[in-house]
């Protein structure tokens, strides 16, 4: 099952611009955060940080994954405890998450790691389709059991 | 108009009944750097004077004012202290002998005062989780925890004397949405026809805030950027209220006079206990007409010169004169202060004896210039008369300690009230500068 989440924090006095350069230093952070479907961040108006994403299972978990990888964009979060106490990046994350108002999630009921299965899936499909078109019967019977 | 979004709350609104209770947090900076940091990062959590809307306040609040000892603390740089007002810069007990303190009384805690915060909550168990809070949060912000004072609405909003408070505010231009009778300067559409109506228009923003047009057509002398607008000054003092001696001043003195002990407690405040004035009720208290805000602040004292209704000397004329001084009101209309204080302590039954507890109010004020507000209702018409012409008689109720004090009750034949003792006294307190948003997140660059 994946769930929505949103994050809003808000900016230490003049930082905007350090945080926006850590975001685009960061390259594909979400690439390196198991169980996320999708995600956002950016920053608003100069004073906020927005971060949004649609993940699998544990809440917690993936959150403490989420914060190490982003942490150098957090960084730059009003009372940002830093990564070491991972009760304190829960705490400071709990307090300025939001409900989401309307959300819709690509894959409600797969997760980012059967999705993926999925797509692999219909990849050998579909290659299995290209190399056995025209073989006889026996032969087609033969190619499926070795696939 | 005002920026609200960038303006503190509580200041040109008070938060009101719906946030009862109240925790006056004092820290004291220990590591600059980081209580400047830790400062900044509460642009956010501090809050502002956004309008909410209905049905959706906030649980608590948080609100921070720093004095000029705290911002010395910060390390704010010295180009721009120099450019703070004087009196700020000399701080609350450096004008204690205007202001009629005796510094003697003060609370150890609560002298040489910097760093304050403010949180009201909705009920108790708000109030606690969001002070306990910053209260955890100091230390690890540079700052150390000096004094917790505690607040609390009394019922019917009365202050420990039993008097209904809180009647007379200014009315802010922008910010009042219509006329509100007595909250801001008495004027005639057409001042040449007799029977033109009394009209009431609200107060120039900059007398509260600073940053705008004030009364004068200028903006109020302000300290430089990032602390030059939508900032006001804070006075706050702890004044203890010793009731029982007032009690028994009020009995001793009205059984002298031959005087209903609570038409004397009327003529020395110049409202009944119920909020009433003595301006449009002179015989007797009226509930209704007190429980009506609006019209319980509908009066002016020009049609009653000699104070024959309301005494020259009641506490709230000389406080807030209205036309009392002549001229329409232009003279008093730039002496205003915003009132956002709340009792503290727990009242004392009817009849009790002292029990020594501490009660009294933490008075709170706000306004673009201490000097020319504050100071002068507390300096020159609260601890002296002339501006009354009542010689150096004291306000009866926040009057200055010192030799007994008389209270002019004038009439027909004049009767003379004698107080031997003050019952109001402060116990501490400071000048205080409350920063915009702004301000709070410019402090690390400074």
């Amino acid at each position: 099952m994946s769930a929505a989440f949103i994050l809003l924090a808000s900016l230490r006095g003049g930082e905007a611009d350090a945080a926006r350069a850590a975001i685009h230093a960061l390259g594909k952070p979400f690439a390196d955060v198991e169980g996320t479907h999708l995600a956002r961040i950016q920053v608003l108006e100069d004073r906020r940080l927005l971060v949004a994403a649609d993940y699998d299972g544990d809440l917690k978990a993936w959150l403490l994954r989420a914060a190490g990888v982003l942490a150098p964009v957090l960084a730059h979060c009003a009372f940002w405890p830093g990564t070491d106490n991972p009760a304190e990046v829960l705490d400071w994350a709990c307090d300025r998450m939001l409900r989401a108002g309307f959300s819709v999630v690509g894959s409600p009921d797969a997760t980012v790691e059967q999705v993926i299965a999925a797509l692999a899936l219909r990849d050998r499909l579909a290659r299995f389709a290209a190399e056995t078109e025209g073989l006889g019967e026996q032969a087609l019977f033969e190619a499926w059991r070795a696939l | 108009m005002i920026d609200l979004d960038e303006l503190q709350g509580g200041v040109v609104r008070g938060y009101g009944s719906c946030f009862p209770v109240a925790r006056h947090i004092f820290a004291r900076v220990r590591d600059p750097d980081a209580a400047r940091r830790f400062l900044s990062e509460l642009w956010d959590p501090v809050t502002t004077a956004h309008e909410w809307e209905v049905g959706a306040h906030p649980r608590s609040t948080l609100n921070v004012a720093l004095s000029f000892r705290g911002l010395r603390a910060l390390r704010v740089p010295e180009a721009i202290l120099g450019g703070f007002p004087d009196e700020f810069r000399a701080g609350m007990a450096a004008r204690a002998q205007g202001l009629g303190d005796d510094l003697e009384g003060f609370d150890d805690d609560l002298r040489e005062l910097e760093i304050l915060f403010v949180v009201h909550g909705q009920d108790a168990d708000a109030l606690a989780a969001e002070a306990e809070r910053w209260e955890r949060e100091l230390s690890a912000g540079g700052l150390e925890l000096v004094h917790a004072e505690p607040a609390g609405l009394l019922g019917d909003a009365r202050e420990h004397f039993g008097f209904t408070d809180g009647f007379s505010q200014p009315a802010i231009e922008g910010v009042a949405r219509q006329e509100v009778p007595g909250q801001g300067i008495p004027y005639k559409r057409h001042p040449q026809w007799p029977m033109s109506r009394l009209r009431w228009r609200p107060i120039k923003p900059g007398e509260f805030v600073l940053g705008y047009e004030d009364e004068d057509g200028a903006t109020a002398p302000a300290p430089p950027p990032p602390f030059h607008r939508n900032a006001t000054f804070m006075v706050w003092r702890k004044l203890h209220q010793d009731v029982a001696t007032f009690r028994a001043q009020l009995a001793q003195q009205a059984t002298r006079l031959g005087l209903d002990p609570e038409l004397l407690a009327a003529k020395l405040v110049g409202r009944w206990r119920d909020g009433s004035p003595l301006a449009l009720r002179p015989d007797g208290p009226d509930p209704v007409l007190g429980n009506d805000k609006a019209r319980a602040n509908d009066f002016r004292y020009g049609d009653d010169p000699l104070g024959l209704r309301t005494p020259r000397g009641a506490h709230v004329r000389r406080t807030n004169p209205r036309d009392a001084l002549g001229w329409e009101g232009r003279l008093s209309a730039r002496h205003r202060i915003l009132r956002r204080g709340m009792p503290y302590g727990r009242p004392l039954a009817e009849g009790a004896l002292d029990d020594g507890a501490p009660r009294g109010l933490l008075f709170v004020c706000l306004q673009a210039s201490i000097a020319r507000q504050f100071e002068i209702v507390q300096e020159r018409w609260c601890n002296d008369g002339n501006a009354f012409r009542l010689g150096a008689e004291r306000d009866p109720i926040v009057g200055a300690a010192g030799p007994p004090m008389r209270h002019m009750i004038e009439g027909h034949p004049p009767q003379i009230a004698s107080l031997m003792r003050s019952c109001v006294q402060c116990r501490g307190g400071e000048y205080l500068f409350v920063p915009s948003i702004a301000a709070l997140r410019a402090l690390p660059a400074l």
